[in-house]
């Protein structure tokens, strides 16, 4: 394979052993890589050479001189730490000024930091004096102030910034100076350069540049289309020998997630085989993201708060903990439970309860337990033993879990020592801290600890435009030549006035020096690579973009086949089976009223719901759900009943029994409901909140006190013969299980069915082959005695009942005549029953039969939530009864 | 006429003044816009120093894509045969000049199109304390969620304090509905820049109370002149047939004016004439219930007034 440098350019150095700088880290492993390669093919004996980036170089240096005297003893701040004290800095300023705040000021902290790096990176002389440029501008200003004080607290805490070490390389003297090549692109700051020259005889290496007139770019049509022929491209070079390809994006931030996704398509590297994609990526990924360490966090941070639904399901599932192939179903069970009891959040103290009645002897509850018990033992700590719980913490988690780790997952594995390290490391700026604290300055720590995984593969390399300086490629495709990126925008540093900027020459300012940078960069990779191929797109979220002003030709591409047209090309079409109805099996033949509703409004929804029975996992809910809210009024009711039972005892109850009464119903009705939702192993009452729980009764005693009201101005008299009793019927070859909410009795001993309704639909929905309440009429087969049927609508204003049936003293309604109040339908209700009889038992008898049409009845589809399962919008008008009138409502 | 637009036009340009120009649509605004950017930017330092803002992204797009072609036409001297239209080559010439004189680059990048957006977030960027951000807010696409947390953090202080009291009233109004009460404020809060300014948002509860006051005031009063108006010449027979209806009904006489007392009155004219689904009443659904007895004269009288409104 092609070295991944040129060493013709370093040769002279090298040779004579002599120390060559780099801008960056990257260009001096690849030099050292490719000279001992080469050296090994030559000899047996291979001696390192000295090539060293810039920044760690320099350190190296000022350590020595530390160790030898020659420097004060000061302590040097990790990156992590001088950003905590940034923010310890604004946190003070913010606490002290009345009115003074900011939304993100740890933004504001790394903005800061950033400022006065600049500040000393281009100014090269201590910041004394610069103050006053900073007074006209609030934003300055209020930066000048922190970093003043930011002065201040290096001063007590002896330590020093990386910056601010150049500075005092400076005032060395008295050394015999090395003689040293600088590979000279990227330009270096104007305090390196001068430390570097301070410090040594520097030989500037100039990288080979290839300037020509014409740059011709290829256009296409979006940027998908581009960073999807791009990855087309690297995959195909990556199969020729001895290639070495590069990917340059020049907007890597945007990009580069994109890129990666259509590179593991094209390597076929998405699911099994994630880890093996064969491509470098230059820049890696925050330690804090990688699937190892986001899920750990996660499970540390249920610890201090309640997880959403989503996280908490990736915890269950995380390969990193034990609990992913731990009892599957009983898995399942917990999530469903779980989910059922309402809450958009999850507790740990919650899962452990429920999940030490599902599976009590689950890893997953003895973790819980033994999370639970040393909870106490938290309080507040100095970050360095934090770092020791948080590593006891990982035990209790058995994290990583798995007992192979792959080679990338081992990588990050082993960077979990440096880490913690770095967080005991910020004692040194920050007192005591509380667990929580401690955990979010961890997984700041780890979030800005990139990890880039040392692979094998070098054949497919994908980096920004600096990191592509220096290297030697068999072909080169730059990506995202737009007008906006190169070359880069003009960049203004918002807590450093802008004269000041201007007088110190920072090159984002200066349009010609950003030019000038664009054009060697284009020079420098033209001579690179043996073929470079340049890309842009012509349209950005569907709105026309340009291309650089330093392209001068374009031609347009060929967009690349997306992976699914070609899988599509090469799959063979299935042919459906025709749809035969399949008999529900005898034993199977029973259900409730819902069946029958279900096969009314919809044959396919009852096979579905009934038959195929998917479940999906209950959404989260604001105080009461509808369920909890219907099954307390009915419980009331019960009670309220079973105590009463009859209009005359009603009738004789004072205002005041009568409200006593029913509280007593509805606070009876609330207690049942609690001690339901803690046997499924939740509080209701805590779910909703005391406030909600007292309104709840509030609102019980508003609608059921009108309710019991018209209860009372019944015509005639009543007794409750039932309430809530099961009964058995059977229509045709079906065994349905009912529960008629009440059954009362009437003079005479006819009987009249109710069924309790915040707001009662309409009578019509009790008619026809196809109803839509077809409850209250499959009650009303149930016995002889039974004339009457009713919706008590308890919540309108004002309550009232909606019923069919002669003579049941409910509203003048049913003073009428049958025939009127069914519009013709039966005269007599025998009548009536027997029609319901026939239309009930034609529905029960096609569910038996296996009929499972797509058939919806009008207004079926607007709450069915079965359309991912339902073909119902490919249907044909002529294939259902009601076709045209479905399309408007789903 | 054409003289008085031309010279409008040509004051439009004077970037000196300021001008908000309101104009039918395919009368030039846009030529004029282009023409006024032109003429900022033959006078300033950089061309980023010229700001345009628009409301869409394709809208930004299209005007700097218009601004470089008239560039290119004014560069390459490509003959106008419209008057505006060499006016607008002439001001591009002098941009092209000017350019020259200071070494620009000119693209479409160099121009400060920006959506508002763009230009708030770019605000933030450059003033991160003045904004009191700290550092670039990314605006989210969908902040609903961010709503609903809101929402549900307000609707858990129910019974807390006074404000409590307040919500659980609400609550409570809502049938103790939380989830309905949620998608309500969540609904209204996303369109909060609409109605904030309304009902002094951002200002003590006894000044926002204060300012809800007057808004409906002011709503109230804007709907009573507007009725006023509308049944002058029946007002008298309006009044004289509800009011004989309400007498029926055993109810308090109304009055028909265009002062906040006549609420109640224009209320009962509402019922009257409407039904609860705000449709107008049919002839044969006019009965004893709203105290028309069968074939008596009042019920005529009321016909006769429907069928006039209807």
């Amino acid at each position: 394979m092609l070295p991944a440098v040129d060493l013709t350019l370093f040769l002279p150095f090298l040779e004579q052993r002599q120390i060559i700088l780099t801008p960056g880290k990257r260009l001096a492993r690849d030099i050292t890589r490719s000279w001992v390669a080469q050296q090994q093919s030559n000899r047996s004996a291979v001696v390192t050479p000295r090539v060293e980036a810039v920044e760690g170089w320099l350190e190296g240096i000022w350590s020595e001189c530390i160790e030898l005297g020659h420097l004060p003893g000061l302590r040097l701040l990790s990156h992590q730490q001088e950003l905590v004290l940034w923010q310890q800095i604004i946190k003070e300023d913010i606490a002290e000024r009345d009115g003074f705040s900011l939304m993100h000021p740890r933004a504001a902290a790394s903005r800061a930091k950033i400022a006065r790096d600049r500040l000393l990176l281009f100014q090269a002389e201590r910041l004394e004096g610069l103050w006053s440029y900073f007074e006209f501008d609030e934003d300055c200003s209020v930066f000048a102030r922190w970093a003043q004080r930011f002065e201040q607290r290096l001063l007590q805490l002896s330590a020093t910034t990386r910056y601010d070490t150049y500075q005092q390389l400076l005032s060395i003297s008295g050394f015999e100076k090395e003689a040293a090549g600088l590979y000279a692109a990227p330009k270096l700051a104007p305090l390196p350069q001068r430390v570097l020259e301070h410090l040594c005889q520097v030989t500037v290496i100039e990288p080979p540049c290839c300037q020509q007139d014409e740059m011709v770019a290829v256009a296409f049509p979006s940027r998908e289309d581009e960073l999807a022929a791009a990855a087309e491209w690297a995959f195909q070079n990556s199969q020729q020998e001895h290639s070495r390809t590069a990917i340059v994006l020049l907007d890597l931030e945007a990009d580069r997630n994109d890129l990666e996704y259509r590179l593991r398509e094209q390597f076929d590297c998405l699911d099994s085989q994630y880890n093996d994609l064969p491509v470098n990526f230059s820049t890696g990924m925050p330690l804090g993201t990688t699937p190892m360490y986001r899920d750990l966090l996660l499970a540390l941070e249920w610890e201090t708060r309640p997880l959403s639904r989503t996280d908490w399901l990736a915890l269950l599932r995380s390969p990193f903990l034990p609990f992913s192939q731990e009892h599957p179903q009983k898995t399942l069970t917990l999530i469903d439970q779980q989910f059922r009891m309402g809450s958009a959040e999850v507790s740990m103290a919650s899962t452990l309860h429920m999940s030490a009645m599902v599976m009590p002897e689950s890893m997953l509850t003895t973790t819980l337990r033994t999370l639970r018990s040393s909870r106490q033992q938290l309080g507040v700590k100095s970050l360095t033993e934090w770092s020791e719980v948080l590593r006891e913490r990982l035990g209790v988690w058995q994290w990583p879990a798995r007992a192979s780790l792959d080679s990338i997952e081992y990588q990050q594995l082993d960077r979990l020592d440096s880490s913690l390290d770095a967080l005991a490391d910020l004692a040194m700026v920050l007192p005591h801290q509380t667990f929580d604290s401690a955990l979010t300055l961890w997984r700041a720590v780890l979030n800005d600890a990139m990890f880039q995984p040392k692979t094998p593969y070098d054949s497919v390399q994908v980096m920004g435009p600096l990191e592509a300086l220096g290297g030697q490629y068999t072909a080169m495709w730059v990506c995202g030549a737009q007008q906006s990126t190169l070359p880069a925008k003009r960049r203004i540093e918002p807590f450093l006035p802008l004269p000041l900027q201007k007088a110190l020459e920072l090159p984002e300012m200066d349009e010609q020096s950003r030019h000038d940078a664009a054009t060697q960069m284009l020079g420098i990779w033209r001579a690179e690579s043996t073929a470079l191929t340049m890309t842009y797109h012509e349209s950005d979220a569907g709105l026309p973009t340009k291309p650089s002003a330093l392209i001068t030709k374009t031609t347009e591409s060929r967009a690349a086949a997306s992976l699914w047209s070609r899988w599509h090309a090469n799959q063979a079409l299935e042919v459906m089976p025709l749809e035969v109805a399949v008999p529900v099996p005898e034993g199977h033949r029973t259900g409730g009223t819902s069946l029958i509703k279900d096969q009314a409004a919809c044959p396919f929804r009852a096979l579905v719901k009934h038959r195929l029975r998917p479940t999906s996992l209950a959404t989260a809910v604001m105080g009461f759900s509808s369920a909890e809210r219907g099954a307390l009024l009915h419980e009331a009711l019960f009670r309220f009943w079973r105590e009463v039972n009859e209009q005359r005892r009603l009738n004789l109850l004072s205002d005041e029994a009568l409200q006593a009464t029913l509280d007593s119903a509805i606070l009876g009705a609330l207690q049942d409901l609690q001690a339901s939702c803690e046997r499924r192993g939740f509080s209701l009452r805590e779910r909703v909140g005391t406030a909600c729980w007292d309104l709840e009764q509030t609102y019980c005693r508003q609608v059921l006190l009108p309710w019991l009201h018209l209860e009372q101005n019944r015509k005639g008299s009543f007794r409750v013969a039932e309430a809530e009793q099961a009964h058995r019927l059977r229509l045709g070859d079906l065994e349905l299980s009912l529960r008629p909410d009440r059954v009362d009795e009437l003079e005479g001993g006819r009987r009249m069915v109710i069924d309790y309704k915040t707001r009662a639909p309409a009578r019509s929905q009790w008619m026809g082959e196809r109803p839509g309440e077809p409850q209250l009429p499959l009650y009303a087969l149930l016995d002889d005695k039974i004339e009457g049927i009713a919706f008590a609508s308890m919540a309108e204003q004002p309550p009232q009942f909606v019923g069919l049936g002669e003579g049941l003293g409910l509203s003048s309604q049913n003073e009428k005549p049958l025939q009127q109040q069914t519009k013709g339908v039966a005269e007599q209700w025998q009548e009536l029953v027997e029609a319901w009889r026939g239309s009930l038992t034609a529905l029960a008898n096609d569910f038996i039969a296996g009929n499972a049409r797509v058939d919806p009845v009008s207004g079926a589809c607007r709450y069915c939530n079965l359309a991912s399962v339902c073909r119902v919008r490919q249907l044909e008008p002529g294939e259902m009864t009601r076709a045209g009138e479905v399309e408007d409502v789903i | 006429m054409l003289s008085d637009d031309q010279a409008a036009r040509e004051r439009a340009i004077d970037p000196s003044m300021s001008f908000c120009v309101s104009a039918p649509a395919g009368s030039g605004k846009t030529e004029l816009l282009t023409q006024r950017l032109l003429a900022l930017l033959a006078r300033v330092d950089r061309p980023e120093q010229v700001l345009a803002i628009t409301f869409t992204r394709k809208a930004a797009s299209e005007m700097a894509a218009r601004i470089m072609e008239k560039l290119e036409q004014a560069s390459a001297d490509t003959p106008m045969e419209a008057a505006h239209e060499r006016v607008t080559r002439d001001l591009a010439q002098q941009v092209l000049a000017h350019a020259q004189e200071r070494s620009w680059r000119l693209d479409e990048s160099s121009l400060n199109l920006r959506t508002i957006d763009s230009f708030c977030h770019e605000l933030t960027r450059q003033m991160p304390i003045l904004s009191g951000m700290g550092g670039i807010a990314e605006p989210v696409d969908n902040a609903v969620p961010l709503y609903e947390r809101a929402v549900s953090d307000f609707l858990h202080q129910a019974s807390v304090g006074k404000v409590g009291e307040s919500i659980s009233a609400l609550l409570g109004h809502f049938d103790n509905r939380w989830n309905k009460v949620s998608d309500l404020l969540v609904a209204l809060l996303s369109r909060r820049g609409d109605w904030g300014p309304h009902i002094g948002q951002h200002h003590d509860p006894t000044s926002a109370e204060n300012a809800i006051e007057s808004t409906v005031a002011d709503l109230v009063n804007d709907r009573l002149d507007a009725l006023s108006e509308q049944f002058a010449h029946d007002t008298q027979e309006l009044c004289e047939v509800i009011n004989g209806a309400r007498e029926v009904l055993a109810l308090s006489p109304i009055t028909l004016t265009h002062d906040a007392e006549a609420l109640e009155g224009w209320r009962a004219v509402s019922a009257a004439f409407l039904t609860n689904d705000l449709t107008w009443r049919k002839s044969r659904g006019i009965n004893a219930k709203q105290g028309f007895q069968k074939d008596a004269d009042l019920k005529e009288r009321f016909l006769a007034l429907l069928a006039r409104y209807e």
